[in-house]
């Protein structure tokens, strides 16, 4: 097993990449709804609350997921 | 391939078949069709460009490559379309954005990247992982997808190219943090290329639109659109339309 060879240091390293890449991809979810409200700014072309909504949902799934890998790991 | 982005009627077929024999009618006075990129409109001689292009505005559902669905790739007198710098007169005649088609090899990656996990799964490697370290891997991967698609898509829907009564403009956001917005006067423009080489691109009927302006060395691009001889032959005509205003002293 992985665990048997690295040990338990192993997977704390592993989890704390985790935490740190989910927490890396949080700040991205919010860069991509700034990314769309300067998109929506620049050129409207009425489908503009549809793709805003999608990029929050994208932001709350980007969060939960970090709160999932805190609960879990 | 089904189109439903991009307008199935032609001018030439609107113009040769579905309207020839009828008339539009517009206040007391009747209108005979016309086979141009332009409807004809009633035009009086002190009227100027804006005001013809305000006039065919309103007479937009009649129009060939006119359409309601915001994912089209060419879209002709846009009903909703606005930027931040257009003028409260400009009348945006043309948007035009990648042939959906150009979205194929991303889409294709995004399927690989959805099944992927089921593959994954059953290599001996997975197995060793931890139950609670393959769930979180799992989530992770489904959202790094859905940001794939989320950027793909936004890239594809937003770098659009604008057609004005007065100016064209180039909208590219290059990547997260870097946009490019480029704009030239109609009257600036010297040369204008249409380039559609290889079958893929003859086949669907797409390719780029190269439009030289004076004002500078750099070319104004609008890549991979549909329709590009339509294209072309807008700017042609819009060309035409401001030098007759220059000429008649009509200029806003």
């Amino acid at each position: 097993m992985i665990e048997s060879v690295f040990g338990d240091a192993f997977w704390m390293i592993i989890k704390f990449g985790v935490w740190a890449t989910l927490f890396l991809y949080i700040i991205f979810a919010g860069i991509v709804i700034k990314q769309v409200s300067i998109m929506t700014q620049t050129v409207k072309m009425g489908f503009e609350t549809f793709v805003k909504l999608v990029a929050l949902i994208h932001f709350i799934a980007a969060i939960a997921v970090f709160i999932i890998a805190l609960t879990s790991l | 391939m089904p189109d439903i982005f991009v307008n199935a009627d032609t001018p030439e077929d609107v113009g040769h078949d579905d309207v020839a024999e009828d008339t539009i009618e517009t206040g007391s006075q009747e209108i005979a069709p016309n086979t141009s990129m332009q409807p004809e409109i009633p035009t009086q001689s002190t009227m100027t460009n804006a005001q013809k292009h305000a006039a065919m505005r309103d007479n937009k559902e009649n129009l060939p490559g006119h359409t309601h669905n915001s994912f089209a790739s060419y879209y002709y007198y846009p009903e909703k379309v606005d930027f931040d710098t257009k003028d409260p007169e400009e009348v945006v005649i043309l948007l035009v954005r990648r042939h959906p088609i150009t979205n194929v090899p991303w889409l294709l990656m995004t399927f690989v990247l959805i099944i992927a996990p089921a593959f994954l799964s059953v290599l001996p490697m997975f197995e060793q992982i931890p139950h609670n370290f393959q769930f979180v891997f799992t989530l992770m991967w489904y959202t790094i997808t859905a940001a794939f698609v989320l950027e793909k898509f936004l890239a594809w829907f937003f770098n659009v190219n604008i057609v004005t009564d007065e100016r064209i403009i180039d909208v590219d956001f290059v990547n997260l943090v870097y946009r490019e917005v480029t704009d030239a006067d109609i009257e600036q423009i010297q040369d204008v290329t249409v380039e559609m080489s290889g079958a893929i691109r003859t086949l669907f009927n797409y390719g780029d639109v190269l439009i030289q302006t004076a004002s500078q060395e750099q070319k104004t691009k609008f890549e991979a659109i549909s329709h590009p001889d339509r294209v072309a032959k807008i700017l042609r005509e819009l060309r035409v339309e401001e030098q007759e205003e220059r000429a008649e002293g009509r200029v806003r």
